[in-house]
């Protein structure tokens, strides 16, 4: 249990950020611990036992939402937008609450490839090969949901 | 210009990335791997993994084993306790086996000595797990002793090894990822 215990709350984390239930997200870590365990006998030294256990949460969760909701999520380009900003007196008062529940509020594509790349740390060509579009769809991915990011929390911190 | 989202990301990147499920996980998930099919111990000691570890260790391994001596100094505890069997007495393909994990572990504390921007309390997390870990191997190396040959046994202490080197890896992996952040922003920057 020790390596669990290491590392569940990380991919707790990332499962939620996927599947936003918390019942489904503790289910599909606790399914990508046992893969691993499984499979450790594959586990090679190219990748670390962190980045290849996150990889299988990740699929795991992708599948789930993949077989739940098939159509829900689209990977289209956008065309390039304007670039929204904050006002810079709004961004000392930003809150980790605020950024959550305005990611949250993200279209399914949005909020996968910003947990991706702004949380997990993957680059675009990375999250191309885990989601199947090209870097440049994951890139005009990425502007698109940060321009709605800080719409959002304009909104939200001129209401709140 | 940087982009003040992508930087309150990366100043909150802990508390974004890490959440706590519901009580009673761990629970949970212990039921669901006691529940699993047994694991065969599909034993690595097949003369493709050998060769492997061989190409992998290289000379290393070879200064190893031509000078016993070097080994019982990394392996007090096996070498010294007298009701305890390490994982090497077994056969020269387990010697080997044990040599490469120890071989692995120390190029992994050669490395995380060497890295500046480990803190003081994972550090002596690191260290309490790698205890831990001690500790639980000594007393598989006892219950060999009694039952040279349990494949059960032998599993579970390379399995123990392949955990002390994760952990390493787990820290190290997180104090270059933070470090490698930094220099993108630097550049990013500039």
């Amino acid at each position: 249990m020790e390596v669990y215990r290491l590392y569940h709350a990380r991919m707790f984390g990332t499962a939620l950020r996927f599947v936003n239930d918390r019942q489904r997200a503790e289910e599909l870590m606790h399914d990508g611990f046992l893969e691993a365990f499984r499979k450790l006998d594959r586990f090679r030294e190219e990748s670390t036992f962190g980045a290849w256990l996150k990889r299988i949460v990740i699929n795991k969760c992708l599948d789930d939402l993949r077989k739940n909701a098939p159509q829900s999520i689209s990977w289209e380009e956008y065309g390039v937008e304007p670039a929204a900003e904050m006002a810079p007196d709004k961004w000392p008062k930003l809150s980790r609450e605020a950024v959550s529940k305005a990611i949250e509020s993200l279209p399914k594509a949005s909020r996968i490839v910003v947990s991706l790349y702004l949380i997990e740390g993957f680059d675009h060509e990375e999250i191309g090969s885990i989601l199947g579009i090209s870097a440049s769809t994951s890139r005009s991915q990425l502007a698109r949901a940060k321009n709605k990011l800080k719409q959002t929390l304009n909104y939200q911190m001129d209401v709140g | 210009m940087s982009d003040k989202l992508e930087e309150f990301f990366d100043q909150h990147q802990k508390e974004f990335g890490e959440a706590t499920p519901d009580p009673g996980h761990e629970e949970r998930f212990a039921a669901k791997l006691l529940s699993q099919e047994p694991v065969t111990p599909k034993l690595l000691i097949s003369w493709k993994w050998v060769a492997s570890v061989a190409v992998l260790v290289g000379i290393g391994i070879a200064t190893w084993l031509f000078y016993p001596a070097t080994i019982s100094q990394n392996q007090p505890i096996a070498e010294s306790v007298d009701s305890t069997m390490s994982l090497g007495e077994l056969s020269p393909e387990y010697a080997d086996v044990e040599v490469y994990y120890r071989q692995q572990l120390a190029e992994r504390m050669t490395k995380v000595k060497r890295l500046d921007n480990v803190q003081e309390k994972d550090m002596s997390a690191l260290t309490k797990s790698l205890d831990e870990l001690e500790i639980y191997y000594q007393s598989l190396q006892v219950d060999l002793e009694a039952q040279p040959g349990n494949k059960l046994i032998i599993s579970s202490m390379i399995q123990n090894y392949r955990l002390r080197v994760m952990i390493l890896e787990q820290l190290i992996e997180e104090m270059e990822q933070s470090l490698h952040k930094q220099s993108n922003y630097e550049m990013l920057e500039s």
